[in-house]
């Protein structure tokens, strides 16, 4: 109802139904028509927007109740501190070994700027600063700090005390702002896995350089399947290698024969990441993925793998290795030359170019090519690295690139491409995938079937007959069964042809031979002979030893149990039928 | 009656007020302690980042080498010193409850294998060696003939290699101690 009351009655006001409501009594109008309805929209209003806020307030006061009576669940027990995990943040993530050592990490440190317009006197300035800086010449800093410029880097990455020797001049004008520096603790041992960054932290070569988007992007380490014992011992043992026979460069790899993964991988020389501008080129090269070498002799693994899966030989065919090949303008002979007939056994423990030739042909061109396609050889291997190498193959393949490819010449292939055509042809047939990331645990193995198991095992007894008996004796590490084959390849001249003193010694090898878990590569470049070599340079002496050592040491740190020899001798045995003629198993 | 109620409400929004202002003076002094907190966390996490970092640098391989060399006078571990716990000889308790115990000796040099145990009965190998598969190639009946001899010596593939004196089987592989830690 609508009432008003007025002073000054000069209307006779009327009901509705015509009724006089006489002169002087409080009257009631009632409004008609436009007037009326907006009066009646007011009032409406004013009573939707009243619920509204009485729904607001009972709202407001029912969250109050429940906020300070009534616990709340998902209110945190805990303030939230900064950051939720546990380690610290950084620009980029840790990587670390597979046992969890770092091989690289991010440390704060901080970098003096300065800004040359707030410098009063730049002269005096930069003596001072010159006496907390010992390592920057004054007349550089000088020429920063007179600079007109609002901003110019002093240094960057200082120490702490530099920090605080700084700090102590009191110099205005000159800021510290946080940075961060990659460091590696274990410097030149890794340096060709992991790689380096720039001072802005962005990877240039390596794990560093390949997983750079990742590293940066999250706080996630990077877990490589390098075992730095094992890095630390292949190092130590190729680097006596090659000092002992003067080598200028040296290659080495253990890879799990089953799974792929590379445990150590070195090339030498090396080079310190900490300080990479200070490397040579050749300490840059990363020999073991980026180098492609004539692998020589090891190549008989595959052609008398081939050979022996194809079914073109068995081990107890054989070959006469009386004569020298002679094709073309080339004569293929050996190096210990043989008369008569030699078993398969036989050219392959005494390393025969001539009978491994003849067995190559025998398979033919076409087979050759699919089955070194099939070990991986012909193409680039996928590895995680940036440096990887494409293998160099001959662009037309006659006869003659099968002859010579059959014992290692005439193609070029990176030493992890070996290495895992070796695990390959060792482990059962499966050539796996290299990988320098650690397989998490229980993940199916991948791989493809490359060669029979029997094959296989014919090839892991043939590798032991030539530690055992052959040219690679000086690989044995008692008790571990290691078997392999030597390797010695005459490195190209320039000018075309080769060199007859400049070579590759290789040995590759796997172990233990009746289940073979690892394999072990070492190649030395260019190796002179020594006294203690009787002059020989070749993979037996030269490689072989190293393979022997590292297994010797490596072994017992992996938890291979190691053999008693004669029951696996016995095992690894096969007997040989050679109709006469001499045996090389007896 | 307006006066008294007035006056009530106004004393009850003081306490709150007072109340409220201890509540909130409280909390400051909570967060502050809280920031201090945190900052020190955030500290103690840089040292162990860097200490880690350190860890790693002096935990390299060559150095621990070098001190194991000087100091303790650690080298590589060999073959020989290794073996398994069912190659030791029986306990005295044993003896008489099984004649083949008094017959064990201990290996005079190195810890071997004793008569017909073979690897071939090593638990991931397969039950038929897989290496000798190779000793039976196609046809070739002298092939067979000269295997004859050369196997006999090396297993009796089917048994189960038994401790003699416990006469449990023997668990080829799984273990294997080193002397050198007993």
């Amino acid at each position: 109802m609508f009432r008003r009351q007025s002073a000054k009655p000069t209307i006779r006001p009327r009901t509705p139904c015509g009724h006089d409501l006489g002169p002087n009594r409080d009257w009631i109008v009632e409004l008609e028509g436009t007037a009326k309805a907006a009066l009646e929209t007011g009032r409406t209003r004013l009573i939707v927007a009243g619920l509204v806020f009485a729904c607001a307030f009972l709202v407001v006061g029912l969250r109050l109740v429940g906020i300070v009576l009534l616990q709340d669940v998902e209110e945190p027990r805990l303030a939230a501190t900064p950051s939720g995990s546990e380690a610290l943040e950084t620009g980029r993530a840790e990587i670390l070994d597979r046992n969890g050592q770092v091989l690289a990490t991010t440390l704060p440190t901080s970098s003096l700027y300065a800004n040359p317009r707030h410098i009063t006197n730049p002269e005096e300035a930069a003596v001072r600063l010159a006496t907390a800086l010992p390592s920057e010449p004054k007349a550089k800093l000088l020429a920063k700090l007179s600079a007109d410029r609002s901003f110019v880097w002093m240094k960057r990455g200082l120490t702490p005390r530099e920090t605080a020797a700084v700090n102590r001049l009191g110099i205005p004008g000159l800021y510290f702002q946080r940075e961060e520096r990659r460091f590696y603790p274990h410097g030149a041992l890794t340096s060709h896995i992991v790689g380096f960054t720039n001072i802005d932290n962005k990877g240039l070569a390596g794990m560093e350089q390949a997983f750079n988007p990742q590293l940066r992007g999250s706080n996630q380490p990077l877990r490589l399947s390098i075992d730095l014992r094992i890095q630390h011992i292949l190092s130590e043992e190729l680097l006596a290698g090659m000092q002992a026979f003067n080598g200028i460069g040296a290659a080495g790899l253990v890879m799990d024969a089953r799974s792929g993964e590379v445990l150590a991988m070195v090339s030498l020389p090396s080079y310190d990441p900490n300080n990479p501008a200070a490397a040579p080129d050749a300490g840059r090269f990363n020999r073991a993925t980026l180098g492609v070498y004539e692998m020589g002799s090891i190549f008989k693994i595959f052609t008398t793998a081939m050979a022996l899966d194809s079914g073109v030989v068995t081990l107890e065919d054989g070959y006469d290795v009386t004569k020298p090949i002679r094709i073309a303008r080339f004569t293929i002979t050996d190096f210990h030359p043989h008369r008569g007939w030699l078993s398969i056994p036989e050219i392959f423990k005494e390393s025969s170019n001539i009978g491994t030739v003849h067995m190559a042909v025998d398979s033919g061109t076409e087979l050759q090519k699919r089955y070194l396609a099939g070990l991986g050889l012909l193409s680039a291997p996928k590895l995680e690295l940036p440096e990887v190498g494409e293998p160099m193959i001959p662009a037309k393949w006659r006869e003659i690139n099968t002859m010579t490819i059959s014992y290692g010449h005439g193609i070029a292939v990176t030493p992890v491409q070996a290495a895992r055509a070796v695990a390959g042809v060792v482990n059962g047939g499966v050539l796996p995938e290299a990988t320098l990331l650690k397989r998490p645990e229980g993940e199916p193995l991948g791989g493809t079937r490359v060669i029979g198991e029997r094959t296989s095992d014919q090839m892991r007894w043939l590798m032991r007959l030539v530690v055992e008996q052959g040219t690679g004796g000086n690989a044995e590490a008692e008790g571990y069964l290691v078997g392999g084959k030597t390797g010695t390849a005459d490195k190209l001249r320039p000018g075309g042809g080769y060199a007859r003193d400049k070579r590759i010694a290789s040995f590759a090898g796997a172990f233990p031979m009746n289940d073979p878990r690892y394999v072990v590569l070492a190649m030395v470049d260019e190796p002179k002979g020594t006294k203690a070599s009787y002059g020989y340079a070749t993979g037996g002496w030269v490689a072989a030893p190293v393979v022997g050592k590292t297994v010797q040491r490596m072994a017992p740190l992996l938890g291979i149990e190691p053999a008693p020899s004669a029951p696996v001798q016995n095992e690894l045995l096969v007997p040989v039928n050679l109709r006469g003629r001499a045996v090389a198993a007896q | 009656m307006i006066r008294l109620s007035s006056l009530l409400w106004l004393g009850a929004a003081g306490l709150a007020a007072t109340v409220l202002f201890q509540v909130k003076d409280e909390v400051q002094d909570l967060e502050g302690e809280l920031v201090g907190v945190q900052r020190e966390i955030q500290r103690d996490r840089e040292a162990i980042h860097v200490l880690k970092a350190e860890w790693s640098y002096l935990n390299r391989p060559a150095r621990i080498e070098e001190l194991a060399r000087r100091h303790l006078g650690f080298q590589p571990l060999e073959q020989t010193q290794i073996s398994l716990v069912d190659y030791l000889p029986a306990r005295p308790e044993d003896f008489g409850r099984n004649a083949e115990a008094e017959r064990l000796i201990v290996p005079p040099r190195r810890p071997s294998m004793p008569a017909g145990l073979s690897l071939a009965a090593t638990p991931e190998a397969p039950p038929q060696p897989k290496i000798k598969q190779k000793a039976k190639p196609a046809s070739q009946a002298v092939t067979a003939k000269a295997s004859a001899p050369k196997k006999a010596p090396a297993t009796a593939p089917s048994a189960v290699p038994v401790n003699p004196v416990t006469g449990r089987p023997l668990p080829v592989s799984s273990t294997l101690v080193s002397t050198g830690a007993q």
